[in-house]
């Protein structure tokens, strides 16, 4: 701490003395020259005043504090720019000087310099304002101190040490500089935006596909991108200062000039493969005389584009060659492109059809109604999937002006059968972008088609409807419960026709009486032909009397209806049924049944004749036939049948010496009650199941005979065979076989036919017969003299055995005429070396006469009546 | 004049002194750029004058910045704080925190730069003085950036011909801001004041150890 008293004592005393010396000692840094010079020219008062002008004058601010810190120096630069006066700041420290004067700096540095004796150096940079000095009033009110630099020396005088404080006003060096270093700034950032710009520029173009290169007009590389190194292949020192036409050989800038186009150039990459490029070449905007260069390479697109070419080429070759027709439209159907074939058939040059609507052109129509169908382009286009025409499209041109093709001259009205579908064509989005047509002329297929359906449902000979055509239209009438009448006609006569004339005159006669029924019967009505001489007709809305009446009318129509045969004429008649189609009626089998018992009754009741079913009692029986047969069905798989045997014995010399079993067979119904013969063989020969009936027997003898093999037999068993059974080929094979499998001797067994089973079909009974007669079987003829018998057929047919028929036998007694008709039968049998059987010899008397008459054999009650073949055991009995 | 030779104990003297007074210096530039500073002179080497110029080059053969200053007492001489190349502009600004890095150093900037140094060589100076009990005047620090040779020719005048001249060589490690910059302080004197100065050390040790 200072005495202030003390030192302003001591600052009174010696301030004149004290200012001069201190002028000297500063003038030393400052002056030296000066001071050196005037020591030898000037007085010491002279020099002093010199001095202290020099100080006030100078640009500086100069404060000297002696030992006490006090000012005892305030040169008039301090005194201007701080404002305070000499006489005010002198004998004072400085911080009675400046309120506010705060700057440790500034006073360790004073203290330094005092009490030290080191020079100090406050620079700007690290003490900006120590001292409250200002340019202005102005500046001062604003608190704007001036910029200072300060020196403060230690200064030693007359033992005493002062600290000589130099302010520089360096406010003009620090605006200098901080507009240098600004200017600095401004242009370090204006160069780091340049850099950021010229790499952002840079990665710009480096995202780019496509390689941009700048080029000198002389062609040589001046900057590039990275897609240039990629495509061609290149390191990136590689390019700089290179000529383009290095990679690119074709490149002249010229061949850019006259166009903005680009140019397909072929590029060479440094692995020597060649691309296409896509290139633009453009001079460079800014007067320099550069070139941008913009390079695509586009070898991946041309390729595609061959490939999409190749395919397209491919399609439409295809497509050309082809014989459908295909149609491309838009997806407004609007017609793209057709192939040749489609010209044709829309009978338009491709030319005139690209470019119109299709259904301007033409419409799928029905081709029986030519009606209009749906437009399936419209449709495929609409539910974006393939439509296909209905079964019976076909093509209507619209004609709609001249261009058309005239002179139409195709009988079907100008449709043609067309088989189309139509797709659309859609888009890697899944939109419709348009429709292709195809479509397929099917006047051929569809003709044959229909021949075909007509085939399956007509009959070829005739071309009546056939027997499943009937079936399916009398169970649409039955299903729909329509009101319609049912005929059916059988001809008379026919057979006779055909196995006296031949087939072919048969044929020609039932395709003449064919078109009298279609002549005859209405437009709506229904004629079939159900095989053989069958036919039916189906009159729908049509009463009984009114069926009644062309039925008749149409019996009168065939009587006079004659065919000529060489020298003969051959009529035919028919038998017509007649049934209605009955409301209540659940199935086409019941209306069958009445039709057929309604013909069949015709039929007995003498030829060409309408018989209306329920009119007689005939169909009662025909009903009862029908259950019957049914019976007999199930008899048959159940094996509801006896057989039983009666024997036949010889007659001579009385010993009635068994000579051979007949076989006969008994049904059994429900309750295990024999029905006779005669109840259901009937009903078994009507609904042709009398094949099955003989088969069974057939088996169960050759079954018996198999079990009773070792036993002494010195008999055969006489078997049963239809009428139907021996024309039936499948039967014959049956027996053949059978006879031949197990080993059936001609010893075993032998067949009885009746005279109308031989005469019905003579042929192939005939040929039966001779087959297995030539095995060794033996044959008798059944019931000879019942029917309208010819000794004829005995001649022709090989036989052994007449059965004459039990009616002569039975009442001979006392009756002449049996017993000639017996003797002359037995008499000519035995001419013809036939053996003779009778049957039903009831008692002793008949058989004394047959043995009076020479009969070989007799059969009947009196003899021994049927007993059942198998017994319990399935042994024969006894 | 003979060799002047210092002997390890004379040595370890110095590097003490020296760093008690660089010590008071960076608390003097840690107020004033309000950071840590931390000054240390790890090591003291006497060489001969005529080997200076030879060894500042090996530490910068460019143009160093050097701050000299006149001290005048008992001995007298030219202090001289070096910095090698530009860590002394490095050293400003990143007292300054200013970024911006510039080779050119400005005016201002150099102004800095001396105070630094000033207050560096004033607090080697006061230290000296006061605890060699004696006196020692410092004159206004001078800011040259010049060629080894013409600074070491600079330093001259007052150093004489002597070919027994020694140069005391110190090095300061600067280390603020977590940088780590180097710098030398030179204290070129006469003969007789390098005596001068060696006694002194010698009377300060004697006093430390009676």
């Amino acid at each position: 701490m200072r005495d202030n008293n003390g030192i302003d004592d001591l600052y009174q005393d010696r301030l004149q003395s004290k200012e001069a010396s201190l002028c000297e000692g500063k003038a030393e840094a400052n002056t030296k020259e000066l001071k050196i010079e005037s020591k030898s020219s000037l007085n010491q008062k002279s020099i002093t005043l010199l001095n202290s002008s020099i100080i006030h004058s100078q640009d500086l601010g100069v404060i000297v504090l002696d030992s006490q810190y006090n000012v005892c120096l305030w040169n008039s630069w301090i005194e201007h720019l701080s404002a305070i006066p000499k006489k005010d700041a002198e004998g004072k420290n400085l911080k009675e000087i400046f309120a506010n004067f705060n700057s440790s700096r500034f006073e360790t540095a004073v203290e330094n310099a005092i009490k030290g004796g080191l020079s100090s150096i406050l620079s700007q940079i690290f003490n900006p304002y120590p001292l409250p000095l200002y340019k202005d009033a102005n500046a001062k009110q604003k608190e704007l101190r001036i910029h200072q630099q300060i020196n403060i020396k230690h200064v030693r005088i007359e033992d005493q040490p002062f600290a000589i404080v130099e302010v520089r006003n360096v406010t003009a060096t620090v605006v200098k500089e901080q507009l240098l270093k600004n200017q600095t700034i401004e242009l370090k950032k204006a160069s780091k935006v340049s850099t950021i710009q010229k790499n952002y520029i840079q990665s710009i173009l480096d995202s780019s596909s496509e390689a941009i290169l700048t080029i000198s007009n002389g062609g040589a590389i001046k900057s590039y991108n990275k897609s240039l190194c990629e495509i061609f292949g290149l390191a990136g020192s590689e390019i700089k200062g290179k000529l383009i036409t290095s990679f690119v050989p074709e490149f002249r800038i010229a061949d850019f000039q006259s166009t903005d186009d680009p140019r397909i150039l072929r590029g060479l990459t440094v692995s020597e493969k060649r691309i296409d490029l896509d290139v633009l070449c453009n001079p460079l905007a800014g007067g320099e005389q550069d070139f941008v260069v913009t390079m695509r390479d586009i070898s991946e697109q041309q390729l595609m584009k061959a490939a999409v070419f190749r395919s397209e080429k491919l399609a439409w070759t295809t497509i050309d060659s082809i014989a459908d027709g295909v149609v491309t439209t838009d997806q407004f159907g609007v017609i793209d492109l057709l192939n040749p074939i489609a010209s044709e058939l829309l009978k338009q040059e491709q030319s005139e059809l690209i470019g119109k609507k299709i259904n301007h052109i033409f419409q799928l129509v029905k081709e029986e109604s030519n009606e209009d169908s749906d437009c399936i382009v419209s449709l495929a286009i609409k539910q974006k999937e393939t439509v296909y025409s209905s079964d019976d499209s076909a093509l209507r041109l619209v004609s709609s002006s001249t261009d058309i093709r005239p002179n139409n001259t195709e009988k079907d009205n100008g449709l043609l059968p067309v088989m189309a579908s139509a797709s659309p064509i859609l888009d890697l989005d899944d939109q419709v972008t348009g429709c292709v047509l195809v479509f397929r002329d099917v006047k051929e297929s569809r003709q044959l088609s229909n021949q075909l359906t007509w085939e399956a449902s007509h009959d070829a000979l005739t071309g009546l409807h056939n027997r499943k055509s009937f079936n399916e239209r009398l169970g649409a009438i039955v299903t729909e419960s329509q009101s319609a009448a049912l005929l059916f006609m059988d001809l008379d006569r026919f057979k006779l026709v055909n196995d006296t004339a031949g087939h072919a005159i048969g044929d020609e006669l039932l395709k003449q009486v064919s078109r009298i029924f279609l002549e005859h019967f209405r437009v709506d009505d229904f004629v079939s032909r159900l095989g053989g001489d069958e036919f039916a007709a189906l009159l729908p809305n049509c009463s009984l009397e009114k069926a009644r009446l062309l039925a008749q009318e149409l019996c009168g129509l065939l009587e006079k209806h004659a065919v000529p045969w060489q020298d003969r004429v051959f009529t035919v008649g028919v038998s017509i049924g007649l049934t209605l189609v009955l409301s209540d009626d659940e199935s086409t089998s019941k209306v069958i049944e009445r039709a057929d018992a309604a013909c069949y009754s015709a039929k007995k009741s003498g030829r060409s004749r309408v018989h209306v079913f329920g009119e007689s009692d005939e169909e009662t029986q025909y009903q009862a036939n029908v259950e019957r047969a049914s019976q007999i069905s199930e008899a048959i798989s159940k094996e509801r049948f006896v057989l039983y045997k009666q024997p036949i014995v010889s007659i001579a010399g009385n010993e009635r010496k068994l000579h051979h079993y007949e076989i006969l067979i008994r049904m059994l119904d429900e309750d295990n009650s024999i029905i006779p013969p005669n109840d259901f063989i009937p009903a078994a020969e009507q609904f042709g199941l009398m094949q099955l009936v003989d088969r069974y027997v057939i088996s169960k003898v050759v079954e018996y005979i198999k079990i009773n093999r070792q036993k002494d037999r010195t008999f055969s068993f006489a078997i049963n065979l239809s009428g139907a059974s021996i024309i039936d080929e499948v039967f014959s094979v049956f027996l053949d076989d059978i006879v031949r499998r197990e080993n059936i001797l001609p010893s075993d067994i032998h067949f009885e036919i009746t005279e109308t089973a031989a005469i019905s079909n003579l042929g192939i009974a005939r040929k039966f017969i001779d087959h297995f007669h030539q095995l060794g079987f033996s044959f008798a003829l059944d019931d000879f003299g019942s029917g309208m018998s010819s000794f004829g057929y005995l001649k022709n047919l090989p036989l052994d055995y007449i059965k004459i028929d039990g009616q002569f036998i039975k009442e001979i007694i006392g009756n002449e005429t049996d017993f000639a008709m017996v003797s002359s039968i037995n008499y000519l049998g035995h001419m013809m070396g036939l053996k003779c059987i009778a049957e039903f010899v009831e008692n002793d008397e008949i058989m004394s006469i047959l043995d009076k008459i020479g009969v070989d054999y007799a059969q009947g009650y009196g003899i021994e009546r049927p007993t059942p073949l198998f017994d319990d055991d399935g042994l024969l009995e006894k | 004049m003979s060799e002047i030779e210092f002997t390890e104990l004379q040595k370890d003297a110095v590097i003490e002194l020296i760093n008690m007074g660089i010590g008071r210096a960076a608390s003097a530039l840690a107020d004033m750029i309000s950071e840590e500073v931390y000054l240390s002179v790890p090591n003291v080497e006497f060489t001969d004058y005529q080997a200076l110029a030879v060894h500042l080059e090996q530490i910068d053969n460019k143009e160093p910045s050097v701050i000299m200053q006149q001290f005048n007492g008992d001995f007298s001489g030219n202090a001289i704080l070096l910095f090698p190349e530009s860590s002394g502009t490095t050293l400003v600004r990143k007292m300054l925190k200013d970024s911006v890095s510039e080779a050119q150093i400005s005016e201002l900037e150099e102004e800095a730069l001396t105070e630094i140094g000033n207050i560096i060589l004033n607090a080697c100076f006061g230290q000296l003085a006061e605890l060699l009990s004696t006196q020692l005047d410092g004159d206004v620090p001078l800011y040259l950036r010049d060629a080894v040779d013409r600074i070491v020719e600079k330093g001259k005048p007052l150093v004489g011909n002597d070919s027994a001249t020694k140069v005391m060589l110190l090095q300061v490690d600067f280390s603020l801001l977590s940088s780590k910059t180097k710098g030398f302080v030179i204290f070129l004197m006469d003969v007789e004041s390098m005596h001068t100065f060696r006694d002194k050390i010698d009377h300060y040790l004697k006093s430390l150890f009676g």
